[in-house]
């Protein structure tokens, strides 16, 4: 029994498709280490300077990190590791120039 | 997703959840089958800010996993806008995709933004497809 992670949909073209794939246990930086060995590419998505990712969201067994011990917290055979996207944004008006870029199509 | 419907009491129930968290930003999720909204989950706004909103991990994971195990999907997320119309901002745009990428966090979920400027409330919805690209989708309330 391995550690299941489970890929968020941007993150599947990374990893064959997969949905869920099997982690090393030890730490979460150290599981994020292992997967981008596997599927390279992955883990600078994830992680940048052994740190994650604003805006990234990771849980072990539905407790997020940052609560727990961020990075450093355990992962062990049995364990779920969740990555999913936070849900965020805000409402400050685009940029001076960015407008014009953006496609825009009413219905 | 070409529109959204969504039931009349749940437009109801955003415009005071965005008027009740003004001058915050609100922020929820809508759930259901098809293009068909069923039920509306309010959420807190972990940056209990009036420019930002960022959804609370742990909360975010429980719904998300309640409405799998209901077998229904995320339409959409709701947001509002306290003092500026209904459209994404620059910042909606960036953080609706996968931090460095242009790979949408949510593909086919909608973002419905409720806009409080004067006037106001206005609600439409927009996917966000690829980088920059703004699609507004007709809202049908039922
Ligand atoms: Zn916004």
């Amino acid at each position: 029994m391995a550690v299941k992670v489970k890929i968020p949909s941007p993150l599947q073209r990374l990893t064959e498709g997969k949905e869920e794939v099997e982690g090393k246990p030890g730490t979460v930086i150290g599981l994020l280490n292992d997967l981008e060995a596997k599927f390279p590419g992955i883990g600078e998505r994830l992680s940048e300077g052994g740190k994650i990712r604003r805006f990234v969201n990771i849980y072990v067994n539905e407790e997020d990190i940052r609560f727990l011990k961020a990075e450093q917290t355990e992962v062990k055979d049995g364990d779920e590791v969740s990555i999913v996207p936070a849900i965020a944004g805000g409402c400050e008006p685009p940029r001076e120039g960015v407008a014009n870029l953006l496609f825009v199509e009413n219905h | 997703m070409q529109a959204l419907s969504i039931p009349k009491a749940i437009i109801d129930e955003m415009v005071a959840h965005a008027k009740g968290a003004y001058p915050k930003e609100a922020c929820g999720i809508l759930s259901g089958s098809g293009d068909a909204v069923e039920k509306l989950h309010r959420m807190r706004n972990a940056d209990l800010s009036s420019t930002t909103y960022m959804m609370h991990p742990d909360e975010q994971l429980n719904v998300m996993r309640d409405i799998e195990k209901d077998g229904k999907k995320m339409l959409a997320i709701y947001h509002s806008h306290p003092a500026s119309p209904a459209y994404p901002s620059q910042i909606d745009i960036n953080r609706a995709f996968f931090p460095g990428t242009d790979y949408e966090n949510f593909p086919g979920t909608a973002y419905v933004i409720i806009g409080l400027a004067e006037g106001g409330p206005e609600i439409k919805a927009f996917l966000l497809i690829g980088k920059a690209g703004i699609r507004e989708i007709t809202i049908v309330p039922v």
